[in-house]
């Protein structure tokens, strides 16, 4: 006789969860891995700016689906944007993330299948010293160098003169926009048209290049 | 709490009580089957103990002579199987996947009813066990993925 004829029913249903919660964290260690592989993959446009910036409103407005907080990353908001017939990540990176520790924090995006940044300068009466966010904007292009960036002045209907003067001076050419009022008018809408434009434009062109660079490695593998 | 913390949590706690409530069942069937069949057979004095002094469940029956043996023993087994194949109606949910480790599980105890046959118990055990490995990972799978779409 290998068993005993009784068996405690306690000892019986303990083999069965301690079967099933070692075969859980087994599977659920590897759906975490394929779900980040998965998260990596997929072609990334950047949402960056200062606290209250209007990150997360840009990509309402802008996305094809709804916000939510991404499953991997900490903090970060997501939403799905169509760019002809491919399918891009929005993703909002939380301000803190980028005022200390860049290194420290921004790691992972690095890992990403990144086709552009979008940077988000608060250029209302009330916001944070434009010196400070044209700072900000500095390192984090610097960060992330081979990024093409795609600059945005927002809140222009209740702007500071002087701010948007100091961004022209320091970093040139951006696009305006005031995402409070998109909904409003019909001429703003236009601007919303107009702006998805530039981020398609610029997403194409990325999207061409890695596409290149990938055929480009996978004939010199081949 | 990140999503894939929510995930990992709901999955678990459901993987864990979903396992104790089949196997709690089945286990409750199988005594009955024992129970049932004991009747069915004539045998006397039957008596069926959930949890004893020492939290062992069984069923104690004396059966006539005449009865084969394995009549209560197999009975018991094959008790359980409509419960868990009424599983297999949720065609497309995980949960589907709980046949298998009730019946893993049904195979397990009911080796143990026979005690003399020293090799059956060794073989079936390990029948058992690999069935229920097999629903354990077919289950978790499907249940992170119908979470994932869900949540």
């Amino acid at each position: 006789m290998i068993f005993p004829e009784s068996f405690p029913i306690f000892y019986s249903l303990g083999l069965i969860v301690a079967i099933a919660v070692s075969i859980f964290s087994w599977r659920f260690y590897i759906f975490r891995k394929n779900l980040i592989k998965t998260y990596l993959s997929i072609p990334s446009i950047l949402v960056l700016g200062t606290k209250g910036s209007g990150k997360t409103s840009f990509i309402r407005a802008f996305a094809s689906s709804q916000v939510e907080s991404h499953p991997i990353q900490d903090g970060f908001n997501f939403a799905s944007l169509t760019l002809g017939e491919k399918t891009a990540q929005l993703m909002e990176v939380p301000y803190v993330y980028y005022v200390d520790g860049i290194a420290q924090h921004l790691q992972k995006i690095r890992e990403m299948n990144l086709i552009c940044g979008i940077y988000l300068f608060d250029v209302s009466k009330d916001s944070e010293p434009i010196e400070v966010q044209i700072e900000n904007f500095k390192r984090i292009r610097e960060f992330l160098k081979d990024l093409k960036f795609l600059v945005l002045a927002n809140k222009m209907d209740i702007a500071d003169e002087q701010k948007i003067e100091k961004l022209k001076k320091s970093i040139g050419e951006f696009h305006m926009l005031s995402l409070a009022n998109l909904e409003k008018t019909t001429q703003l809408k236009k601007e919303l048209d107009d702006v998805m434009s530039l981020v398609k434009g610029l997403s194409s062109e990325a999207l061409a290049q890695k596409n290149e660079i990938e055929l480009n490695q996978a004939s010199k593998a081949s | 709490m990140r999503k894939i913390q929510k995930i990992f949590f709901i999955a678990l706690i459901f993987t864990i009580l979903l396992n104790i409530s089949v196997c709690s069942s089945a286990l409750l069937l199988h005594e009955l089957g024992h129970f049932f069949l004991g009747v069915q057979a004539g045998c006397k004095n039957i008596k069926l103990v959930l949890i004893d002094s020492e939290l062992g469940t069984y069923t104690e029956m004396n059966c006539p002579k005449e009865q084969p043996f394995y009549f209560p023993l197999l009975g018991a087994f094959i008790f359980v199987l409509p419960f868990l194949s009424s599983f297999l109606l949720l065609k497309n949910f995980p949960e589907k996947n709980l046949f298998f480790i009730g019946l893993g599980f049904n195979i397990t105890i009911a080796i143990t009813d026979f005690p003399s046959i020293a090799f059956l118990q060794l073989l079936g055990f390990f029948i058992g066990l690999g069935i229920i490995l097999y629903g354990e990972i077919v289950l978790i799978d499907k249940l992170l993925s119908f979470i994932r779409g869900v949540k």
